[in-house]
Formats: structure tokens, C-alpha cells, sequence
């Protein structure tokens, strides 16, 4: 009995060391941006050391492995996706340092199919960017470079409307969102509020009729 | 007049007595929060922050905060201007600023502030506030000791992010870039009504830098902390006699500690 309460305790300990050891110093992070078709990024420790020839593994939602590849000598990636869906990089050095970063259904292009099925999707290393232009650690918004330019004139009106329109909703719907939720907010305290107006009235009233019958 | 009245009557004056109290024993600070200092893929990209000139550690009262000659970011050596970005909020029927700003790649990130002097009449001189804090992004781990070139500017020896209730923040103070010898340091804590102060005193705590301008606090509580380096520097023209009056220049620096468990 002790000995499996000892063992379980060595485990406990363990398992605290190599938690502990996951969030140290030269902890491996991967940060990636969507461009629109591409998603974009690098590998770092924390300190800001790059991490050259790195394990990267795109993911799918549901954990298939649709792209597989190594950073280059600045420990960047880039990987153009065929579809939208929620995507998981993950990164691996090979010694026990493994990081990922999860980038969201909304932050690829409106004009990519949405998935399926994990299968469907093909994912191919962009080894034709340059890695300065890949990292883009700027603040400006990242250009869509990757996307071929379209012809304006080409397009007509409704087919801008409709690129218009869904560009717009696109940027609206996190938005709406908020809104939305602050609406409820906003809902919940006035009816407290009311309430709290209603005992304190009566609160008045009670303490009016109290003095009322101490004075007399 | 009743029994009753009477003691509500007496608790009021006293309450009134003690808030003055409290108000005039707490010093101004210019109050720089976001809402996190360190952005990772749970907080998101976005963080907000609350500028208010304000009592921190009594909460309140909040004073009249004009819009800023600079706020800005500073990120990878650059300074970014978001004066643009500024919205404007009532505290304390004082006026006052939310902002919200997109973080979009790993780094440390220095805000900074400047507000207009602010003219004391109580102390007779004016209040210059140069006031920054750091977050990082994704846990990059770089420039948390960035400096913003403010003539009066605390340089941290102690990274400014993920520190723990009760560790010791250590810091030096800088006036022009040259270190200030026994420069005066206060400190207080953002308050949001839950500390009692035990008296007065507690209000805003007061050390001095050493021979080198290297001070060091220990943080007894989590939340955010203020470091203010003050230095008298120069004169202004006081609104109210037209005289010369002394500036109070304070180099600014909001921490954060996070409890133990």
C-alpha cells in the first residue's frame, strides 16, 4: 500500500518536473499569421533565437497531419493551405521542445472552399518566399502578396458586390458578436436595476411608517 | 431629530472627514492597465488599456486628464504613434482614455505616455507624468528593458512581466540617461476598494535609491504596482499668479504580480 502510494507520489513528482521543464528557459514557441491562402510564420525560444531546422507539422482540425516540413536558417515557415478551417502548427527540435499555435477558421480567406473532410485539403511549403518577407514581424497589416492579383476591370459589378460584401462580413462578424453580447449585458443590469428600485422604494416606505410609529 | 438620524448624520461627516483624508495623503499618478501584460493565444491579440489620472491606492479621486502629447508604442526600436486610436471616457466626471491596441507578432512591447503638465495649486508647481509598461507577446522574452528616452525614466533590473506576489522589483532611476543618486521613489497599489489602509501612511509607500539610483520594493500583494521617480526639474508659468513655478517630473513604471498557487 505505501510503496504504491510512494510510487504514485514519484509519479505526481514527475509529472510536476516535466511540466515544469516545458515552461523553463529556452522554451520553444511557434508563432504563424494567415495571409489569406498561406499561413505564415516562425520559431523561436523565448529570448528571441530562432530555431533553424525545426520539425513543422500542419494540422487539420480533427489532428490529421496534412503538411509536414523543416523551418529554414531563420527558423521560418510558410504554408499555402487549400482550404478553411482551423489549423494547428506545430513545431518540434527533436529534444522533448514542442510547441503550437492554433490559428482560427475566420482568419483565412473568404475565397477558400471550407473543409470537409481533413483529406481533402493539400498543404504545400512555400519554398519560393523569401524568409525576410515570410516573417513580416511588422505592425502593418500583412499584405496578401500570396493571392494573385485580379484584374478590377475584369470583375462585375456583382462579383465585386459579392467580394465587397463578403470582406465587409467579414470584419463585421466579430463585431456583431460583441454587440451582441454587451446587448445581453446591458438587458441583465437594467433588470437588476429595477429591481434594486423597487426593494429600495419600499425599503423608504417601511422606515417612513417605522419612524412614523416610534415617534408617536 | 431621532436617534437615528442623528448617528446617520454623524457617520456621513465622518465618512467625508476620512476620504478627505485619505485623498490628500495619496499621491497622483498617471494610470497606464491594459487589461493584460502578457499576450499569448489565450488572452488574444488584443489588449485594452485604461489611462486615467488618478489616487490609485484609495481609488479615486480621479482628476481632469487633457489628451496626451504622446502615447505610443514602441516595438523593435520603433515608436508607434495611437494617439489616433484614443477613446475618450468619463471617470469620476473627470475625462479620461480607453484604448485598444492589436499586438500582431511576438516582442516586447513598451507603451508610453506623456500628458500634459498638470498644475497643482495645493503643492504650487506642475506634474509631468512620463508613464510606460511592457507587455509581451508570446512569450518572446526580448526588450523588457527597452527604454523610451523620457527625461525622467525608470530602467527595470527586474523584467517587468510574470513576476509573483511578494518578489522584489528592483530598478534604476534615470534623469537624462544618467543615474540619479537617493533619487526619491513611491510606490502604490491599484486598488479597486478591497485594502483597508490601516492609516494615512499606507497610502503610498516612500523609498530612496542608492548611492548607484538603484531602488528595490518587495510587491506584498497581487495586482498592479506603481514605481514613480520624482525629480524637480525646471519651471513653468502658473496659471493662477502668472509666477514661476518648479515641475515635477516623474518617471512612471506599472508592474504586475501574479499569486503563488
Amino acid at each position: 500500500m505505501t510503496s504504491r502510494l510512494r510510487s504514485f507520489g514519484l509519479f505526481i513528482l514527475l509529472f510536476c518536473a516535466f511540466g515544469v521543464s516545458a515552461a523553463q528557459a529556452h522554451n520553444l514557441n511557434v508563432f504563424a499569421i494567415s495571409t489569406g491562402d498561406t499561413i505564415e510564420g516562425y520559431v523561436y525560444f523565448t529570448g528571441g533565437t530562432r530555431a533553424r531546422a525545426a520539425e513543422i507539422e500542419l494540422h487539420a482540425d480533427d489532428g490529421t497531419v496534412v503538411a509536414a516540413a523543416r523551418t529554414d536558417q531563420k527558423g521560418a515557415f510558410a504554408i499555402r493551405v487549400s482550404h478553411r478551417t482551423p489549423y494547428v502548427v506545430q513545431a518540434n527540435t527533436g529534444d522533448g521542445h514542442v510547441a503550437t499555435f492554433t490559428l482560427t477558421e475566420d482568419e483565412f480567406s473568404e475565397n477558400l472552399p471550407p473543409a470537409k473532410n481533413a483529406s481533402d485539403i493539400t498543404a504545400s511549403f512555400v519554398t519560393d518566399n523569401t524568409p525576410d518577407a515570410a516573417v513580416a514581424p511588422t505592425m502593418t497589416t500583412p499584405s496578401s502578396s500570396a493571392t494573385a492579383p485580379i484584374g478590377l476591370k475584369a470583375l462585375t459589378r456583382d462579383e465585386l458586390t459579392s467580394l465587397i460584401n463578403h470582406a465587409v462580413a467579414r470584419q463585421i462578424g466579430p463585431l456583431r458578436e460583441e454587440v451582441n453580447a454587451y446587448r445581453n449585458d446591458v438587458r441583465m443590469s437594467d433588470i437588476m436595476g429595477g429591481i434594486g428600485v423597487i426593494i429600495g422604494i419600499f425599503g423608504i416606505l417601511a422606515w417612513v411608517r417605522a419612524r412614523k410609529q416610534t415617534s408617536v | 431629530m431621532s436617534l437615528a438620524s442623528r448617528l446617520l448624520s454623524k457617520a456621513s461627516l465622518s465618512l467625508l472627514l476620512s476620504s478627505i483624508v485619505a485623498s490628500s495623503a495619496s499621491a497622483h499618478f498617471q494610470k497606464m492597465v491594459p487589461s493584460t501584460n502578457v499576450v499569448d493565444q489565450d488572452t488574444g491579440r488584443t489588449v485594452k488599456f485604461d489611462l486615467t489620472f488618478t489616487h490609485p491606492m484609495t481609488n479615486g479621486p480621479a482628476m481632469e486628464m487633457a489628451p496626451p502629447v504622446q502615447f505610443g508604442m514602441q516595438y523593435n526600436d520603433q515608436k508607434i504613434d495611437l494617439r489616433q486610436s484614443l477613446e475618450a471616457k468619463t471617470v469620476d466626471g473627470k475625462s479620461a482614455f480607453d484604448v485598444e491596441v492589436t499586438l500582431k507578432a511576438p516582442g516586447g512591447y513598451a507603451f508610453y505616455l506623456e500628458p500634459v503638465p498638470y498644475f497643482e495649486p495645493a503643492e504650487g508647481k506642475f506634474i509631468i507624468q512620463y508613464t510606460k509598461t511592457i507587455v509581451d507577446a508570446y512569450d518572446s522574452g526580448e526588450d523588457w528593458d527597452q527604454m523610451v528616452g523620457f527625461p525622467v525614466e525608470i530602467e527595470p533590473l527586474t523584467r517587468p512581466y510574470g513576476i509573483w506576489t511578494g518578489n522584489i522589483f528592483s530598478g534604476m532611476v534615470r534623469h537624462n540617461g544618467d543615474p540619479v543618486p537617493f533619487a526619491e521613489v513611491e510606490v502604490e497599489y491599484a486598488n479597486d476598494g478591497s485594502i483597508t489602509l490601516p492609516n494615512a501612511t499606507f497610502a503610498t509607500q516612500v523609498i530612496k535609491a542608492d548611492a548607484n539610483g538603484i531602488f528595490h520594493y518587495a510587491m506584498p500583494k497581487e495586482g498592479w504596482w506603481v514605481f514613480a521617480a520624482l525629480i524637480e526639474d525646471g519651471t513653468m508659468t502658473a496659471p493662477d499668479s502668472g509666477t514661476q513655478v518648479p515641475v515635477e517630473r516623474g518617471g512612471v513604471l506599472w508592474v504586475k504580480t501574479d499569486q503563488m498557487n
